[in-house]
């Protein structure tokens, strides 16, 4: 029988190692798994390269990862938020490294990563400073850059319902990195705040196919970071 | 740019009027922060638009009614959105397909500078201690026909 289907957020995460590539969901706080982001702080292990939209805010969930400093980079397209103090002051005191991406790029990165893609080449960033150092080809008299797939160690996600198998709904605009991350990583580590039986989700339904999912914990009523952050709460 | 006599030319919300008129009926149209969030409500009676957020929604409507809201669906700007009926929503890889495979029809975006050839100026400062942020802005730039 296949049931990826863990009892404990400690348990999916306790094999991450020092050094690991983490991709992990969200986009500012919708689709982040605060939840896992602080099972990974309680598990400790340090000199991660972390993959997100952003640099989370207040003192919770990604924010909170990194001013522990237990990640060395981050692979991002936007790192300033409202409310984001953690990263700036980490950056501009240079004790972590940023790759800035544009985000179409990013999403594109992970997507290729997942599909077996090393390489492609996209017009984004030509002719600004981002694009310097990147290889150049002309297709179609536009110029283009190459970037690099993107592939990780670890997934961590989050989602609306999932069975044993893996298979995943999102909700609404939660969704964002998600199906693409769970394709570009090793272990792909969910919590759903729902878990149902395998065959309750419509085929036609399903988003992400199990297949790309290795771990699932339900976490039932996920929190939210900008909530966390009005009232004011840190973590740990 | 502004004089000793106040603010030249139009106001933010004169630039969202203008901005409007421009939009055609049956247009799929990307709309940035700041500014372009106000593009909507001028849009002329009568044309149907279908706005994209990048964030993976296409069919975003206006700001929920107070507590009406659900943290998990936001824009661009991470402000809290409504869907209206048809809308969909997707991934960032396929968010992006839109935008870079010329999908869009017009994408209303926000800069620090603008050249006059239209250069734009909307990551960075340059300034030695600043914190670059690139977003979705260059792909649209690039991708938006």
């Amino acid at each position: 029988m296949i049931d990826k289907r863990f009892p404990t957020l400690s348990g999916a995460v306790s094999d991450i190692w020092a050094g690991a590539t983490v991709m992990i969901g969200g986009f500012g706080d919708t689709g982040s798994p605060i939840e896992l982001i602080h099972a990974l702080i309680d598990h400790g292990v340090g000199d991660l390269t972390v993959v997100n939209n952003n640099a989370g805010s207040g003192e919770v969930g990604l924010a909170a990862l990194l001013k522990t400093g237990q990640v060395s980079k981050l692979i991002c397209s936007f790192p300033k938020s409202a409310g984001s103090s953690v990263f700036p002051e980490l950056y501009r005191s240079g004790r972590i490294a940023l790759e800035l991406v544009p985000q179409g790029t990013l999403a594109e990165r992970i997507r290729a990563g997942g599909a077996g893609i090393p390489a492609f080449f996209t017009p984004t960033t030509v002719g600004t400073p981002l694009a310097e150092g990147k290889e150049r080809r002309t297709f179609e008299g536009r110029d283009h850059v190459m970037e690099f797939g993107l592939s990780a160690d670890f997934a961590l996600i989050k989602c609306k319902c999932a069975d044993r198998h893996g298979n995943l709904v999102y909700n609404k605009t939660a969704r964002n990195f998600g199906p693409i991350m769970a394709t570009a990583a090793t272990t792909t580590v969910v919590q759903a705040a729902n878990i149902v039986g395998v065959g309750e989700i419509d085929p036609e339904r399903v988003v992400t196919p199990g297949i790309f999912v290795d771990r699932v914990v339900r976490v039932e009523n996920p929190a939210h970071e900008s909530e966390l952050v009005a009232r004011g709460e840190v973590y740990p | 740019m502004s004089s000793a006599d106040g603010p030249v030319g139009w106001s933010r919300e004169e630039m969202a009027q203008r901005a409007a008129l421009d939009i055609e009926n049956g247009s799929y149209v990307n709309l940035g922060i700041g500014i372009p969030e106000r593009v909507a409500k001028y849009v002329p009676a009568g044309r149907e638009v279908i706005y994209h957020t990048e964030n993976g929604l296409l069919g975003m409507g206006p700001a929920p009614e107070s507590d009406a809201g659900d943290p998990e669906l936001i824009n661009a700007g991470k402000r809290q959105v409504t869907a209206v009926p048809g809308a969909s929503y997707f991934h960032h890889a396929d968010s992006f397909a839109m935008i870079r495979g010329g999908h869009i029809d017009v994408c209303v975006l926000g800069a620090m500078q603008v050249s006059q050839t239209g250069d734009l100026a909307n990551w960075s400062t340059g300034a030695p201690d600043a914190v670059p942020a690139v977003g979705g802005a260059m792909d649209l730039v690039a991708g938006v026909a």
